[in-house]
């Protein structure tokens, strides 16, 4: 947990800025709200949630405004990101202490501020500085004039003594001048205030990528095509021959460039066609809509010859046959999983999950048979339970059987468990802990190719791959038959899921260690 | 499809306001009908579009018959004070490199 000097690092607790009335508006133009559309397939919004997870939050305050429904649906729980989600509704006069109030945190602990609407290009910074006894704002230089990016690292006292609201124009004044602040300057954040900031980003987040084209898994680009750099094309994307692409293009994924289609300096969404012969020139494109920045105009297109939605391939009846012979074909393997977890499984099919002292009580045995026990709703151990079981990694045979140790209640990154105090990082360097996905975290281009586990649940996960489910699936078919010539850890051993924290990956072992 | 026509001074030409909305499958038959022989009778046109917030492709396809239309009889077809949505078609099309489009009536005016 932190210090309460105020001279501590990081915080555990972030508070997420996802609504502000009445100040700056999210353009519902493109028909969602601007923090959920896609930047190079991640919206503002996930950004801003990783950025508070690789800075070590663990649990993250959503205030919540007019587009509740979608942000909640969108971040859930927050156990894709290894963090705990609280919702609330942000009245639109509350000033921003007492919103805080309401959240009954500490007055001596700092905690991550955070604006959905503009995010920082890179990771959050480090910030240490024992003379800044309120906080940390994040800012940015606008031709010389320090502007607040809306994140930074506050006490409790500080943010509950605000008197604005979030979206009070005054409040940055408040930001960058209060007592015992000390500005950290980062780079110019990402905005989604205007369509325009909108494109603006896209075109910074292209001149920092390393490479200058990337393009993602399952996209066919014709050889008759032309791509131009910087540009970004996202998975599953398909363009025709004699298209212009680029330079500053980012396509997202599924969409569809149709022939000699000329893409400058715009923004393609996803599942989107672009018809033929088009001059899409400065433009952000969501299905039907065109919003054209040098104009100020969004419009609707009608015309399906030129844009349209494309809605995910309707399977035919030869397809989905296809499937369920796959899926017949693919049982004996859940027959073989389930024998190997119920025969072959130790004397102990209990797993322990250890906590360093004081933090919280020790939760005690959980029972990860697939049978779950009967547990109160939000009891720590069948959560974890319900979330290994339910969820197809490999790994999984190597809980029931007590091989693998869970570790706290969240699995984390690396990064994230470098960032924990040190009685959790010790814990998490004793017991590894495996069924973690790091590939949700980092993106399916950051993985390794030892991460290939992780890249296919990832992409099964996310797009409801076929050839990518096929891959898993195949995979651990084979660590599963590899077990059963050679029983014990070692297959397991060889997983990157399975050991996912860097350093020791080839020397890591997982073996079963009573606690 | 209401056309407004008006003489203009001291020209072989004509302006042409649209007074529709839209200018769609709906309604482009008489806007051809209504328009041609007023591109038959006059060397310069000039087409008001401030009025028209939405053209479908139908729409287009018609503004480039009456551009054929015109340039066979070496006349000239010029639009002005076109709306942010249909600027936003006609540059999407392209076809803002095949028109001449005027922000005002002064400036098509002028350009005669």
């Amino acid at each position: 947990m932190m210090a309460s000097n105020g001279s501590s690092a990081a915080s555990d607790i972030g508070i997420l800025l996802a609504a502000q009335p009445g100040g700056k508006t999210r353009d519902p133009a493109l028909g969602i709200p601007a923090i959920l559309l896609s930047l190079h397939e991640r919206s503002l919004l996930q950004r801003a949630v990783e950025h508070l997870v690789r800075g070590g939050c663990r649990q993250i305050h959503v205030a919540l405004g007019d587009d509740a429904t979608a942000i909640k649906d969108f971040l859930r729980t927050g156990e894709r990101w290894g963090c705990q989600m609280r919702y609330h509704y942000l009245d639109p006069q509350e000033s921003l202490g007492r919103f805080v109030r309401r959240l009954e945190l500490d007055q001596e602990h700092r905690y991550w501020l955070a604006d959905a609407m503009q995010v920082p290009l890179e990771s959050l910074p480090a910030l240490a500085n024992p003379a800044a006894a309120a906080g940390q704002p994040l800012c940015w230089s606008d031709s010389g004039q320090q502007r607040w990016t809306g994140w930074g690292l506050y006490t409790g006292t500080f943010l509950m003594a605000c008197d604005k609201a979030p979206a009070d124009e005054s409040m940055e004044r408040l930001m960058l001048s209060a007592g015992g602040l000390w500005p950290h300057n980062i780079e110019r954040p990402l905005s989604a205030t205007t369509l325009a900031d909108l494109l603006d980003g896209s075109r910074r987040l292209l001149a920092a990528q390393a490479n200058p084209v990337i393009i993602g898994r399952n996209s066919q680009i014709h050889p008759e095509a032309t791509i131009i750099a910087p540009v970004f094309i996202g998975t599953r994307v398909k363009v025709a021959a004699g298209a212009v692409i680029g330079p500053n293009v980012a396509i997202e994924s599924g969409a569809f460039i149709d022939q000699n289609a000329h893409l400058r300096d715009s923004v393609v969404m996803f599942d989107t066609y672009v018809g033929e012969e088009l001059d899409v020139h400065g433009i952000i494109v969501r299905g039907r809509l065109l919003a054209n920045i040098s104009l100020n105009v969004v419009t609707e297109i009608p015309d399906p010859t030129l844009l349209a939605v494309l809605t995910p391939d309707r399977q035919s009846a030869t397809h989905r046959m296809l499937g369920g012979v796959l899926r017949l074909a693919l049982a004996p393997m859940y027959g073989l999983s389930l024998w190997q977890t119920r025969i072959k499984r130790d004397d102990q099919p209990r797993v322990t999950i250890p906590l360093p002292r004081g933090s919280q009580p020790q939760p005690g045995q959980v029972d990860v048979n697939l049978a779950l026990p009967e547990a109160r709703p939000g009891n720590i151990p069948q959560r974890l339970s319900e979330h290994f079981c339910r969820t197809f990694y490999p790994g999984l045979r190597e809980v029931m059987r007590g091989h693998l140790q869970l570790v706290g209640p969240t699995p984390r990154s690396a990064h994230a468990v470098r960032q924990m105090p040190p009685e959790w990082r010790d814990l998490y360097d004793e017991y590894r802990c495996g069924l973690f996905n790091e590939a949700l975290l980092q993106g399916t281009a950051a993985t390794t190719p030892e991460d290939q586990f992780a890249g296919d649940a990832l992409a099964c996960a996310s797009q409801g791959d076929l050839r990518a489910t096929l891959k898993l699936l195949r995979r651990y078919l084979g660590l599963l038959l590899r077990d059963l010539w050679h029983p014990g850890p070692l297959g397991i051993t060889r997983s990157a899921a399975t050991a996912p924290f860097g350093a020791n990956r080839e020397n890591t072992r997982i073996t079963h260690r009573p606690i | 499809m209401q056309l407004d026509i008006e003489k203009i001074q001291d020209s072989q030409g004509t302006i042409v306001i649209i007074r529709s909305e839209n200018l769609d499958a709906g309604n482009v038959k008489a806007f051809k009908d209504r328009l041609l022989p007023v591109l038959e009778n006059h060397q310069s046109v000039l087409l008001d579009m401030s009025a028209l917030t939405f053209v479908d492709s139908s729409g287009l396809g018609a503004l480039l018959s009456c551009l054929r239309t015109v340039n066979n009889k070496k006349g000239q077809l010029k639009l002005f004070a076109m709306a942010k949505p249909v600027q936003a078609l006609f540059e999407l099309v392209r076809m803002h490199r095949i028109f001449s489009i005027y922000n005002t009536r002064d400036e098509a005016l002028a350009a005669l």
